[in-house]
């Protein structure tokens, strides 16, 4: 199994994917007024799906090329150690807004980003408030837009 | 010349300036920095061109877009590491001369060949581009789907490792083009019956996530701490007279591959740097030296990457279809200032067409003069540590993603993609087929089903000029396959 080739799980995975996305594109709704002549609405998705399911079977038929290691199990920690740190931003950006979410993903992401090296707790600090104050300067004073509040404190 | 005169008064404004300015510096460190690059640049500032006005917001973006081709070549010759793919080859000798002690001599020819060579780059798209478009005026839909169809076909050829995987790239991204309402009768299209969905996904959000989100990932990932880890010093710039009189026929030569293969819909300036490099060799009198530090191999790769500036502006003014990544993103500035680039765009916005090239020549003398003063301060763009750089980043990111659609839900869609960016480098998939069939496909859609109202699908096989591009477009995904069965036959 292990020799079977990333590409060819990928061919299989692609005509998975391809099957599914038949099966949605069949499930659109036919259009209130017909234009005269008009493919309709199925038909681009399905030319898009056609394309990957060939690209999939060609995957699948093809010589297994080999593949070299994409990353190392270190590298894999700390890419779904920044992942799941984006996934959490968003959330608290949703929960607590801008600033206080800003500031401690800014922290945290540097402790990360520095690795071994020991970063000096009041530049840190200072980075973090800096950059956050004045990305919400720019953004609410000069460009007038409105960044999120956060859920909390539009509930007190 | 009222509209010359008239763009040149809306860009020679205090602010205007001081912004391309901003624009072009922050192009160029991002362009020396491996793993990010202008395209990032322009992705993560275009949330920001909401609030500009048009002339404002595609002076800015051609900027960084500028700065960004321009300064790859500085991590090239430093580093030995290319700060964009558009400066892929101009490592194989660049670096070499570093480590020559000859690096002030590969930057000085560098910065000339750069400026001499996106200049008259524009020059030919100010006089092309309004007679390509006066033909494609006449252009039907018919036409106009079998020249997408014929430009996204030489990207899905270039995947030459695995065209199976330009494919599947290419496909996702008429998948993703297909989400939300339909262009003609408003069906809405995997939408899982959500409201935000309804309208697509923004073009801004795949952009931050499949181009910044997952780079970042990626580079935090692979680990490092700043770029540059050597001390490495660079004195001020001196002119390259001799390296210029010498390789004049190299300049002409490469400027033209850059100008025609950024011309050529989806080629851009990374190919024309690798074409470029590789005709510079073989025509070459002492092809031996190239690789070990050989001045020709860095002017030809940098005379091309910016000579395809131009080239891409071509197809994107006078057709509305991108020639690159960055030209599909300025492309996307140009549709949120509710402009269509396109046939009708020199007719309807003459003053802004004037807009994106004179805007060009002046961040290309703007690049010249900062890259020739702010030389000794190269490595330090360099040496920027990325525990400051990133984090940064990241919060633009996520800002840009939030601003774009006034709701979380396009930040949860940009943390998705650029989780499927990682995805999409895990498989080897190339980006690029997936993106701009993303760019192209509404207007492949519409002109597809246009053409079929009008007529049945033979239309586009008589015409004459569809029937050439479908032609054109099938030929060169066969010719991959062809190629080496022939050769092998030939060799046989």
């Amino acid at each position: 199994m292990k020799n079977f080739g990333k590409d060819r799980w990928l061919g299989i995975g692609t005509l998975v994917f391809s099957v599914v996305c038949i099966i949605a594109i069949q499930q659109f709704p036919d259009p209130v007024m017909n234009v005269t002549g008009d493919p309709g609405a199925k038909l681009f998705p399905t030319f898009g799906v056609i394309l990957m399911a060939i690209g999939g079977v060609g995957l699948i038929l093809q010589k297994n090329q080999g593949a070299k290691a994409f990353m190392e199990r270190a590298e894999y920690k700390r890419l779904l150690l920044l992942a799941v740190t984006l996934a959490v931003y968003a959330a608290a950006l949703y929960l607590v807004g801008f600033l206080i979410a800003t500031v401690v993903m800014l922290w945290v992401v540097m402790g990360f980003m520095a690795g071994e090296e020991k970063l000096n707790v009041v530049i840190r600090v200072l980075y973090s408030v800096f950059v956050t104050a004045a990305l919400y300067l720019v953004f609410t004073n000069i460009l007038h837009y409105q960044l999120p509040a956060g859920l909390i404190f539009s509930l007190l | 010349m009222t509209d010359v005169l008239s763009a040149l008064q809306a860009l020679l404004t205090p602010s205007c300036l001081a912004l391309m300015l901003v624009g072009l510096v922050m192009g160029v460190v991002l362009g020396a920095i491996p793993g990010l690059g202008g395209g990032i640049g322009i992705t993560l500032m275009l949330p920001l061109t909401f609030a500009m006005d048009s002339t404002t917001a595609i002076a800015f973006l051609m900027s960084i877009s500028i700065g960004g081709i321009s300064g790859g070549f500085i991590g090239s010759v430093l580093l030995g590491i290319p700060g964009d793919t558009t400066s892929l080859s101009t490592v194989l000798d660049g670096y070499p001369m570093t480590q020559k002690g000859e690096t002030v001599r590969a930057l000085s020819a560098c910065v000339v060949v750069n400026y001499f060579s996106t200049v008259p780059s524009i020059i030919l798209a100010m006089v092309a581009s309004p007679l390509i478009a006066g033909v494609a005026v006449k252009l039907g839909p018919w036409e106009f789907f079998g020249l997408c169809i014929f430009a996204l076909s030489m990207i899905v050829s270039l995947s030459k490792q695995n065209i199976f995987k330009g494919m599947i790239a290419m496909g996702g991204g008429f998948l993703f083009a297909s989400i939300g309402s339909d262009p003609l009768t408003s069906i809405r299209r995997f939408t899982f019956g959500t409201y935000e969905l309804s309208g697509g996904i923004s073009t801004v959000s795949v952009m931050l996530g499949l181009f910044a989100g997952a780079s970042i990932l990626m580079e935090f990932a692979r680990g490092g701490n700043s770029a540059l880890t050597e001390k490495v010093t660079v004195s001020g710039f001196k002119w390259p007279g001799r390296d210029l009189v010498n390789n004049v026929g190299n300049i002409l030569r490469s400027w033209v591959i850059g100008a025609v293969i950024g011309f050529l819909p989806g080629m851009g300036a990374t190919l024309a740097n690798v074409v470029a490099y590789a005709q510079a060799q073989s025509a070459s009198k002492h092809p031996e030296e190239f690789g070990k530090g050989c001045i020709d191999g860095v002017i030809a790769p940098e005379t091309a990457n910016n000579a395809s500036i131009g080239g891409a502006l071509i197809p994107l003014l006078s057709l509305g279809i991108p020639g690159d990544g960055n030209t599909a993103l300025l492309l996307a500035a140009l549709t949120i200032q509710g402009v269509q680039a396109g046939p009708l765009m020199i007719r309807n916005y003459p003053v802004l067409v004037y807009v994106c090239y004179i805007a060009a020549i002046i961040a290309a003398t703007g690049v010249f003069l900062v890259e020739i003063v702010g030389m000794p301060l190269f490595p330090s763009f360099l040496k920027i540590p990325y525990h400051y750089l990133y984090p940064g980043i990241i919060a633009m990111i996520f800002l840009g993603a939030f601003i774009n659609t006034s709701s979380m839900f396009g930040v949860y869609t940009m943390v998705a993609l650029a989780l499927l960016g990682v995805l999409l480098n895990f498989f080897e998939i190339p980006g690029t087929p997936f993106i701009l069939s993303y760019v192209l496909g509404g207007m492949i859609e519409s002109n597809l089903r246009r053409g079929l109202s009008y007529s049945d699908w033979t239309a586009f096989l008589t015409r004459p000029v569809s029937m050439l591009f479908i032609i054109a477009a099938a030929v060169s995904i066969v010719l991959p396959f062809v190629k080496p069965l022939l050769k092998k036959n030939s060799s046989k």
